[in-house]
This record gives C-alpha cells, sequence and structure tokens, in this order.
C-alpha cells in the first residue's frame, strides 16, 4: 500500500469551494438567529426576574429534596471501583476532588485516581443536584462526547494575583475515556478515565495532573490532582540460554528492560528494521507492515499468561531512559492491564469481587518470552 | 462561541470532517448534512474551545456520533443504495488512477475510519480507539486486517491484469 499516494487521495478528497460556503452559509444563518434569540431572552429575563425567582423557590422545594436523597442512593450504592478491589484498594487515591457548580445545578467528583506513574485510571461522577442539572446532563453532547465535560493531563495550575487558576505548564499524554453504562441513572454518569504516558516521555502521572472541566454554570475550570504512584519492577531482560524457539520476529526488537506494576507494563528495547529516525522522531520503516509482538509472562510456580491489550510499539517518540548511569534511546512495546473490556463485563452485582480486576504481583514473574524467545528478568 | 469564532473552526476543520463523514456516510449530500449538524451542535452546546488537540477531537466524536446514528436509523437500512459512480468520492470519479483509495473505499466501515485517523491525521492508536470508543488493541487489530485485506485485493487486481495482458 502506497501510503503518500493515499493521503494525497484523502488531500483531495472534499467537495468543491461552492458546496463548502452553501453550507457555511446555513450555520451562518442559524448563528445570527440564535444571537437575536439571546438578545430578546435578556430583556424579556430583565422584566420577569421577580416572576422567576418566586417559580425557582417553588421548583427548588419540589425538586432539591428528592434529587439529593437520589444523589446520596446512588454515593451508597456505588462507591469506587479500584477502592474495593483487594489488590489496588490501598493504593487508590479516593475522594480526589469534589465541586459543585455556583448554581448547585451539577456536582462533580474525581472519585478516585490510581498511578503508576506511566499509566493513570480516575473514575469521575456527574451527578444532577437539582432538574436544571438533569436536562444539562441528559444533552446529546454531554451524555456521548466526554470531550464535552472534561479531561485530564499532566500539567501544573497556580493561582495567578487575582486568585484566577492559571495552567503554568501543559504536556501531552494519551487519554481516553468511557462510560460505564450500566451505573447511568437519570441523574448521573459515570466515567474511567485513563492516561498513557509509555512512548510519549512527559511528566510523571502522578502528582501534577490537571482536571479540566465543565459544569453546566462553570466552563472549563481547573483543578490538580494528586495521586501517590504505586511501586513498579524494573527488571533487566537477559536471554536465556536454551532457546528453541527463535524465529524472525525475534530479531526484531533486541530487548533491554520490563517494567511492571499491577497497572501496566512495558517492554523497552532497541528495534531493528521496523521504526527508523526521520527528524526528531520515528517512523515505520515498512508501514504495510506494524510489527506487533507476542509477549507472554512466567511466573514462579511455572504458570504463564500472555499480555493482552495494546500491544504495540509506539511508531513516532522514543524514551531516553537511564539505566545504570547510560542514557539509552529506546523504543516501548507496553499495554495496561485494566482496559474497557473489563469494565464492560462489570454486573453491578458484582463490582467488589475481586476476581474481575487482573491480579497480578510483580514479584512474581520469573520471565518474559519475546516473540519466542526466553528472557529471564534479574 | 461568537460567528467569527466559529467561521475560524469551521476553515480549519471542515475537511476534516467531511472526509469522516464521507467515510461513514458515502455519499457527498449526507457528509454535508453532518458537517453542518456537526458545527450546529457545536453552537448549541456549551463546549469551549481550550486546545486545537481537544476541539478537533469533540468535532470528530460529535461527526462519528451523528452519522453512526444516521446509519442506524431504520428508514436507511431500507433506502436502496445510490449509484455506484454518484456514491464515490468527486475525486475517484475524476481520477482512473486512484486505486488505493478506491480499495479503501470498499472495505467496512469499521476499517476506513481507523485507516484515515492513522494514515492521514496522524492519530495513535491510542488515541483513535479514545475516539472510536473502543480499545488500543481493537484498533491496531483492524489497521492490520485492513492492511491484510488491500493486500489482497492489491495482488488479486495485478493477477487479472497480468491474465487479461496475456490473452492480448
Amino acid at each position: 500500500m502506497n501510503i503518500n499516494k493515499l493521503n494525497i487521495e484523502f488531500e483531495a478528497m472534499v467537495p468543491s469551494d461552492e458546496k463548502k460556503a452553501e453550507v457555511w452559509k446555513k450555520i451562518e444563518t442559524e448563528i445570527e438567529e440564535r444571537e437575536v434569540i439571546s438578545k430578546k431572552r435578556k430583556y424579556r429575563g430583565f422584566k420577569k426576574v421577580l416572576g422567576t425567582l418566586a417559580a425557582m423557590a417553588a421548583v427548588f422545594a419540589v425538586l432539591i429534596i428528592p434529587t439529593t436523597i437520589f444523589a446520596e442512593e446512588i454515593k451508597d450504592f456505588f462507591s469506587g471501583i479500584f477502592s474495593q478491589n483487594k489488590q489496588v484498594g490501598k493504593i487508590t487515591e479516593q475522594k480526589v476532588f469534589e465541586v459543585t457548580d455556583e448554581a448547585s445545578h451539577i456536582k462533580v467528583e474525581v472519585l478516585e485516581l490510581i498511578s503508576d506513574g506511566h499509566s493513570a485510571m480516575a473514575t469521575v461522577v456527574y451527578t444532577a443536584l437539582d432538574e436544571k442539572g438533569r436536562e444539562w446532563i441528559e444533552q446529546e453532547e454531554n451524555a456521548e462526547n466526554y470531550y464535552s465535560l472534561f479531561s485530564i493531563h499532566p500539567g501544573k495550575v497556580e493561582k495567578n494575583e487575582n486568585g484566577i487558576d492559571v495552567l503554568m505548564f501543559s504536556a501531552s499524554s494519551s487519554f481516553g475515556c468511557y462510560e460505564l453504562e450500566k451505573l447511568r441513572t437519570e441523574y448521573s454518569r459515570t466515567y474511567i478515565a485513563y492516561l498513557s504516558s509509555y512512548g510519549t516521555p512527559t511528566a510523571p502521572l502522578n502528582n501534577c495532573l490537571i482536571f479540566n472541566y465543565s459544569t453546566s454554570c462553570d466552563k472549563s475550570k481547573l483543578a490538580e490532582l494528586h495521586c501517590a504512584t504505586m511501586e513498579n519492577h524494573v527488571y533487566k531482560m537477559v536471554k536465556a540460554e536454551k532457546n528453541a524457539e527463535e524465529n524472525e520476529d525475534s530479531q526484531k526488537i533486541e530487548p533491554v528492560f520490563f517494567e511492571i506494576s499491577k497497572l501496566s507494563w512495558g517492554v523497552f528495547g532497541r528495534n531493528h528494521e521496523v521504526y527508523e529516525h526521520s527528524g526528531n522522531s520515528y517512523r515505520l520503516i515498512d508501514p504495510n507492515d506494524i510489527y506487533k509482538p507476542s509477549i507472554e509472562i512466567y511466573f514462579k510456580n511455572g504458570e504463564s499468561m500472555p499480555l493482552e491489550g495494546g500491544l504495540y510499539l509506539y511508531g513516532n517518540s522514543v524514551e531516553v531512559v537511564e539505566l545504570d548511569g547510560e542514557k539509552l534511546d529506546l523504543n516501548v512495546c507496553c499495554g495496561d492491564f485494566i482496559n474497557e473490556r473489563m469494565f464492560n463485563n462489570i454486573d453491578e452485582h458484582d463490582m467488589d469481587d475481586e476476581n474481575w480486576l487482573l491480579q497480578i504481583d510483580p514479584t512474581d514473574i520469573v520471565s518474559v518470552k519475546l516473540d519466542g524467545v526466553m528472557y529471564n528478568l534479574e | 462561541m461568537d460567528k467569527e469564532q466559529i467561521g475560524v473552526l469551521y476553515q480549519k476543520y471542515f475537511d476534516t470532517l467531511y472526509r469522516v463523514c464521507f467515510l461513514y456516510m458515502k455519499n457527498e449530500h449526507d457528509s454535508l448534512d453532518a458537517v453542518q449538524e456537526t458545527f450546529l451542535r457545536l453552537i448549541r452546546s456549551s463546549f469551549k474551545e481550550e486546545s486545537e488537540e481537544k476541539t478537533k477531537a469533540w468535532l470528530i466524536v460529535t461527526a462519528s456520533n451523528y452519522c453512526k446514528k444516521q446509519l442506524s436509523h431504520w428508514w436507511r437500512k431500507k433506502r436502496t443504495p445510490m449509484e455506484d459512480e454518484k456514491a464515490r468520492p468527486e475525486n475517484l470519479q475524476r481520477s482512473n488512477d486512484s486505486s488505493v483509495l478506491e480499495l479503501i473505499w470498499s472495505l467496512p466501515e469499521k476499517y476506513r475510519i481507523p485507516i484515515y485517523l492513522y494514515y492521514y491525521e496522524g492519530y495513535k492508536t491510542k488515541e483513535i480507539a479514545g475516539l472510536l470508543k473502543t480499545n488500543a488493541s481493537t484498533v491496531q487489530t483492524r489497521l492490520a486486517k485492513a492492511r491484510e485485506l488491500l493486500r489482497l485485493e492489491l495482488s488479486r487486481q495485478e493477477e487479472i491484469e497480468i491474465k487479461v495482458l496475456n490473452t492480448l
């Protein structure tokens, strides 16, 4: 497959300028109509302000009390995912952040946060506290597109002289999010957010995370999240003397070390004929052939387990790693132990069952088989 | 967001959104509708622009959700597909030499979108997984499968060409 040719063809896959202008005309009309309506509403609103206040008081009396009770019921039922787990519960930061917007329509909580420095996971709950909050949370954009609601990334916030939170620095990392749909109620949405900085060396994902959130009143507020880092185990990978299964793929990555926690793992190594330097980044030598290594870990008791999930080399970045005083320019092949598939299989009744979360004791691993070649961990 | 800000975003992201919508909808008319609807949702939403990355992702996710919803409507499933020539992108209609895109065009939707986001937009597999609400390994597998299907189809076409040449 010729990627350059393909991209040239994608480039040309656009409609004529006239059609583009026609669509803009329709959008422009909608913007102008909304501006007119907004001005009229402001005028009418001023005249009706007293009446509205009276009506709001009545709505408050009817709606706030029952929904607050409802919100408490949810809280009783769902107090977290990671904190309920015997394996990682003790190292999960709980009640990391909580805020209610100015008009008390929405409560936003970062219920828990767990990180090993490379990967981080957070449970975020949006709860409506009244009818207006419920309507806001039900908006299609909010329900379907979490980018409207919040994001988490490495960074630091400080207050300026006016007391406003200002982003001091921001770094990139992979960020993804999905809703735990089984926990969806009329009044709440629960999300699992995950970050990974493997392959995109930035700040560690623990004590400098920025939670960028919106509510029905507050658009884009910043908060700093803090979390202890769970233990990461780093092992040198030494080729075992007896290796019967070496194949062609075994030559593609020359592993140097293996890093593993209860949350994620990574094989760091030099690649051969897979990626090459291109400017300041790496690119695939043969874009038609993305190398996907097979990795299996072996435990002290002789049992083994294939590592599944995001098994890939990042194509455009390398980790500069210091090992025994030497700086190494390495690719990383990595994955998380917790993935969407596991969360989707959670039944409400076995939320606190420890079996759903993969139980890995990193100190129990003695060797790693990479593309059929066995490496002992030292 | 005011008209000027929306206008800037429109100029900046129209082409990307159009291509994403086209890869779902497979015709110009519905794709233009989908782009229009995406921007209307932006206007009606409480979304506030913070970074280019976030805005672009928001627009792609909203456009994809809209297209998927449209495609799942019962009335669309009952519709007769458009004539092949009309359904193809304009540049495919203009050119006789667009073999790679034409082959991608023949792939199922679940392969077309990751191919575009990965190769043209330069998203990483994890980021595509976030946009498409799936996991990274699924995206990885779909990319590999798409490449395999394309490779098979290209070699099949080559064989046909050789056979035709041999008969001449």
